[in-house]
């Protein structure tokens, strides 16, 4: 039976070696490709047309758009808006690599921690960049609570520093710790149908569900993974 | 009456007809209203579906508070381990920033649960609202 954990496996289709640095174009790579083609795809498709009465491309078009539209104002206020395309682009990006990831023997590029770590820090030095751009100097009373008495500003500050560094890493562990233990539980299940035979009916009928399971959970934690960063631009916008 | 499945152009012929004078949008409310009553188990939806969805959110919303409370307390380790390191005072500074940590993790809990709480009150109302508008 294979290991649960060899779907993880990353590797080379094309080699490329550039002044030692290994980057090569991987199973990984191959499946964002999928995941940012096909979603171009479907939206392009669905923005063609312009119908009055939208069909079935469109209609997901449409509501695609008005989710992070609505995430956006919800979140992260008005001002939010002018983030929108890079908000959306991330939604959809990751919300086609969970999905796309649930195909048997499809590639899920979100279950590798670096890859939710690389998307992460890019919303957060974003966010912190955005934030004292705005604010100038005036960013950092981010640290320190409004009214608090200063003397509290030896503890408090350390506290709030080590809160705002963390964001990055919740955001990263959630999105790679969640789709990591599905696809393990999947392929464990999914051993379990082969190695017992006509037994394995049960774990059969158990795998549907969870297969439901696994798609529900991919969407919300990209839904997840989005409305946390509008929730950060919010603070680097409005200062709490 | 076009509504994206059958296709214009495989329609039956009573579709067509209709097609051609469709009837007007502003009818629309009202036959969406009846549609809707006709749907089995119309009426539940604002019951928070069966119940199901509702422990998956649940256990999202804990796994995400779970995550949050660990996160800063890994920060807050990792940054005392490294000053230790480099300025050779182990374990003190480890001590103190494991502690910093665990505050600065009960603060994103605290924070967390006030942000989905002001999503679920959100939600309530939004909620409320629609049916008040869709209600006679």
């Amino acid at each position: 039976m294979a290991s649960p954990t060899e779907q993880f496996q990353i590797e080379k289709i094309l080699h490329v070696d550039i002044g030692g640095l290994d980057l090569s174009f991987t199973n990984s790579s191959l499946f964002m490709v999928v995941a940012a083609g096909v979603a171009s795809a479907l939206l392009f498709f669905g923005g063609s047309r312009r119908a009055l009465i939208p069909g079935r491309l469109q209609s997901f078009a449409e509501m695609l758009y008005e989710l992070v539209a609505n995430m956006i104002r919800d979140n992260a206020g008005k001002e939010g808006m002018k983030y929108f395309p890079f908000i959306f682009t991330l939604f959809v990006f990751i919300l086609f690599g969970n999905v796309i990831g649930i195909i048997p023997g499809a590639f899920t590029f979100t279950s590798h921690i670096i890859v939710t770590f690389a998307l992460a820090l890019v919303v957060f030095l974003g966010v912190t960049v955005i934030g004292f751009a705005r604010h100038g100097a005036g960013y950092l009373r981010m640290f320190f609570p409004h009214g608090a008495p200063l003397w509290t500003a030896v503890i408090l500050v350390p506290v709030e520093l080590i809160s705002y560094l963390s964001r990055p890493i919740s955001l990263s562990v959630r999105l790679f710790a969640n789709m990591t233990v599905g696809h393990v539980l999947l392929k464990v299940i999914g051993g379990f149908v082969i190695a017992l035979g006509v037994a394995g009916i049960v774990p059969f009928a158990f795998l549907i569900p969870l297969t439901l399971l696994e798609l529900f959970i991919a969407v919300l934690q990209a839904y997840i993974f989005t409305i946390l960063s509008c929730v950060y631009l919010h603070d680097a916008l409005h200062l709490h | 009456m076009r509504w994206g499945w059958p296709p214009p152009g495989r329609v039956s012929d009573d579709v067509t007809q209709n097609d051609q004078n469709p009837p007007p949008l502003s009818d629309f409310d009202r036959r969406l209203k009846e549609a809707k009553a006709k749907l089995p188990g119309a009426g539940r939806e604002a019951k928070g579906d069966d119940g199901r969805d509702v422990d998956r959110a649940g256990m999202a919303a804990g796994f995400r508070i779970a995550i949050e409370l660990l996160a800063a307390i890994v920060v807050g380790g990792a940054i005392g381990w490294g000053l230790d390191r480099w300025l050779g005072t182990q374990p003190w500074l480890l001590i103190l920033f494991f502690i910093l940590g665990a505050a600065a993790g009960l603060m994103n809990v605290y924070r967390t649960g006030v942000e989905l709480d002001r999503a679920a009150k959100a939600k309530r109302a939004a909620e409320q609202a629609e049916r008040n508008r869709g209600g006679r």
